[in-house]
């Protein structure tokens, strides 16, 4: 799975095996909260692409690759329950950065699902709107919309917060 | 200002959806990695596709000239130089054999590109025919350089026209013109050495030289536009 050709953020581009292996391995961790779990379904993700024609054949080979991650991510969380994301912070952090962090992360936990998913993709993982939106079958303007929805709502969470 | 304050939420925003490294991922990696080629594999396995009777040939022909030579007292090296062309035809039509066939454009989507096939082929063959040329120069009276240069000048000759030849015609036509190139440079070496007998004395051996120099230049130039040509297939 390499680059065929290099284009415009929403052509038709091969994704590189190394460089999605993380973001895929960050949003399935993301789902489901195991580490060793989301790394099988990283792995069982990218073979199945790699077999498949319809993903040779994609528009949108992203989305393609999001789509059956996140299928596999659903399969399996039907099966066992996650474990809950430890709490703890990491590091060394000055007060002010604590605050901080505890702010934005209650401010993620108060968005939905979708939300928190799309901030992850968009922000996170640099997914290309074209792909996102023909993941979640929207007009890319419409996520365009939704995406500076969310972190208008976030900053406006984090600055409530500040004294 | 409001511009970087999104990207300051951004860049912490990666911080709260960080992950563990994963442990598994340099394995799978290297696991879905095609093994590496090189070139000596690519040279073994074009070493197999080239047919035997390609060597036999060579063989054969070397064995007429020594016979030639030895029991019929005739001049190896003109036998040797009328032979030439043949070994050319022999070479160019086993490296283009593939365009011949229709077959390049599932080459072009095997590991290696065309044009590295080709040359590889090309290669393999052009070593074999020096090899030859060599064995006979060797064997033939008088100084080796110079039995090299009368060997050499057919050789190139042939070689520069089939060469023009496959860049301009494809498929069987363009094999069946490179047999008349051979054809027509056994026909002019026969006719030299019937008639012209002097031509191939050691005091013509500068002009030899400069026409060896002109056909080898000639000849890298053909050779490149043909690999240039190749790059015109464009595949899916």
């Amino acid at each position: 799975m390499t680059p065929t050709q290099t284009g415009k953020e929403g052509d038709r581009v091969q994704p590189d095996l190394e460089e999605q292996y993380d973001k895929i391995y960050r949003y399935c961790y993301y789902r489901l909260k195991d580490a060793h779990l989301a790394e099988d379904l990283t792995q069982e993700t990218f073979l199945r692409c790699l077999e498949s024609d319809s993903y040779a054949d994609a528009e949108q080979p992203l989305a393609f690759l999001y789509t059956v991650a996140r299928n596999l991510c659903v399969d399996e969380f039907r099966k066992k329950k996650p474990q809950e994301l430890p709490e703890g912070l990491q590091g060394e952090a000055t007060e002010e950065r604590l605050v901080g962090e505890i702010t934005l992360r209650m401010a993620l936990e108060e968005l939905t699902d979708r939300e928190r998913e799309l901030v992850l993709l968009r922000y996170v993982n640099e997914v290309p709107a074209a792909a996102l939106a023909k993941l979640y079958g929207v007009s890319r303007f419409s996520l365009y919309r939704e995406t500076k929805g969310i972190l208008k709502k976030l900053e406006r969470r984090i600055s409530d917060e500040r004294p | 200002m409001k511009g970087r304050k999104e990207k300051e939420l951004i860049q912490k925003l990666g911080q709260m959806f960080e992950a563990p490294p994963p442990k598994g991922k340099e394995a799978f990696l290297r696991s879905q990695r095609p093994p590496k080629l090189h070139l000596g594999h690519l040279l073994a396995v074009q070493l197999t596709y080239l047919p035997k009777w390609v060597w036999l040939l060579f063989s054969g022909g070397f064995l007429a000239v020594l016979y030639a030579g030895r029991s019929l007292q005739m001049d190896m090296l003109w036998i040797a130089g009328a032979l030439v062309p043949f070994l050319v035809l022999v070479s160019v039509t086993e490296s283009f054999r593939s365009m011949a066939c229709g077959m390049e454009e599932l080459e072009m989507a095997a590991r290696f590109s065309l044009s590295g096939i080709l040359l590889a082929r090309m290669g393999i063959l052009g070593l074999g025919n020096l090899a030859w040329m060599l064995g006979v120069a060797a064997l033939v009276e008088g100084r080796l350089p110079g039995n090299v240069l009368f060997l050499m000048a057919p050789y190139l000759l042939t070689d520069f026209g089939c060469l023009m030849v496959v860049r301009r015609l494809k498929g069987r036509d363009g094999l069946y013109a490179c047999g008349g190139v051979a054809a027509a440079v056994c026909c002019i070496e026969l006719t030299l050495s019937a008639n012209f007998a002097w031509i191939w004395e050691a005091r013509y051996l500068g002009w030899w030289l400069a026409a060896v120099g002109v056909l080898l230049f000639g000849n890298l130039w053909q050779g490149f536009w043909a690999m240039y040509k190749t790059e015109e297939y464009v595949w899916n």
